[in-house]
């Protein structure tokens, strides 16, 4: 049986594949954003890894073949940009500079907090992308020189606890603005924090659309910037 | 054929999202390259939005599924983090709340001052 698995093609897709359909399902059922379908899939993956003692790059080479749409699928994201042109255009000032100031604090939040924490470089590489969309984050921490899995986990984890604590925020700060709440959950929590937005309201769900793009964008540009100043 | 046509298109993006990062000195990953380049071809109509719409809406579609095996990889590493994974959760949630009150401010701040020179002009 594990042989099989260790030679076969198709068995490390259908195992991510089934488990990543079995975690919408939950969240689909549940609706808690605790339950994040990346989340339940990894956990599942990962106890049946355990469990039939597979190591985890017999697992890689599995799934290799799908990974290879990573980059296309990130390419894909200019499709949403495009589509949203017009009420980027609308609302060009105040996304550019707020996305531009979240995305700063985001890289700077993570440094300070890291160098108080005593964590070494590589970790706070890994790190400073999580609030940006998992694709572009996955590329930026491969380039800089950070562990992708921390980054993935990191991105995820900040999603979660993004979309259920920005609203609650937003209040306290008497952010009462639709464009600013929407852009406030897409900059800090992307996709997960957005389809939140989106249950807020309409423009709320635009612009937490709009800023998840410009923020990996932003991000994209001034990490190297802040790595070449420190 | 349709299907295949835009497929081709996309891969032909990405080849090139890989060519810009093999000759430019940037710390870009090359999709980066690659979403830039399509959204310059889409807002220039070079392509058109109809001729990569389905593979597009595909592709975005299972784009999380893609996430699934890097996040499995924390195996290898768990036994590293296990004793930190509390400072993990500190910074995570202190960034991601200081993010939340940084764009929001910002973003109020920007739209109440638009909003009042627009005033000032209708007044005028």
């Amino acid at each position: 049986m594990k042989e099989l698995f260790e030679n076969s093609g198709y068995f490390g897709i259908i195992l991510t594949l089934f488990a990543y359909w079995f975690g919408v399902k939950v969240n689909k059922k549940f609706k808690y954003t605790v339950l994040n379908p990346i989340l339940i899939a990894s956990a599942l993956i990962i106890m049946f890894l355990i469990s039939a003692n597979i190591n985890y790059s017999v697992y890689k080479a599995g799934t290799s073949s799908i990974s290879l749409l990573l980059t296309p699928s990130t390419i894909c994201l200019a499709v949403p940009m495009y589509k949203q042109f017009n009420i980027l255009k609308k609302y060009r000032r105040a996304v550019f500079l707020s996305v531009l100031v979240g995305s700063v604090c985001a890289i700077l939040t993570v440094i300070l907090s890291s160098m108080l924490f005593g964590f070494n470089i590589i970790t706070t590489k890994s790190l400073m992308p999580k609030s940006i969309t998992t694709a572009i984050a996955l590329g930026v921490s491969n380039e800089i020189g950070g562990i992708p899995t921390i980054t993935v986990m990191a991105v995820v984890l900040t999603g979660i606890i993004g979309a259920i604590s920005a609203e609650r925020i937003c209040k306290i700060f008497k952010i009462t603005n639709p464009v600013a709440i929407g852009l406030a959950h897409g900059t800090s929590a992307h996709a997960i924090g957005t389809s939140k937005a989106l249950q807020i309201g309409e423009l709320e769900g635009a612009m937490s659309s709009v800023a998840i793009i410009i923020a990996g964008l932003i991000t994209v540009f001034i990490i190297p910037i802040i790595m070449h100043i420190l | 054929m349709k299907y295949l046509f835009q497929f081709l298109l996309i891969c032909i993006i990405s080849f090139l999202g890989e060519v810009c990062y093999h000759f430019i000195p940037f710390k870009i990953p090359s999709s980066i390259y690659g979403l830039l380049i399509l959204a310059f071809c889409l807002f220039t109509k070079i392509i058109k939005l109809k001729q990569i719409e389905e593979i597009s809406n595909f592709l975005l579609a299972i784009m999380p599924v893609l996430f699934v095996p890097p996040a499995v990889a924390i195996i290898e590493i768990m036994f590293d983090i296990k004793a930190d994974i509390f400072k993990y959760l500190a910074i995570i949630v202190l960034s991601t709340f200081s993010v939340v009150i940084s764009t929001g401010l910002t973003a109020e701040f920007v739209i109440k001052r638009t909003n009042n020179s627009k005033k000032i002009k209708d007044k005028k």
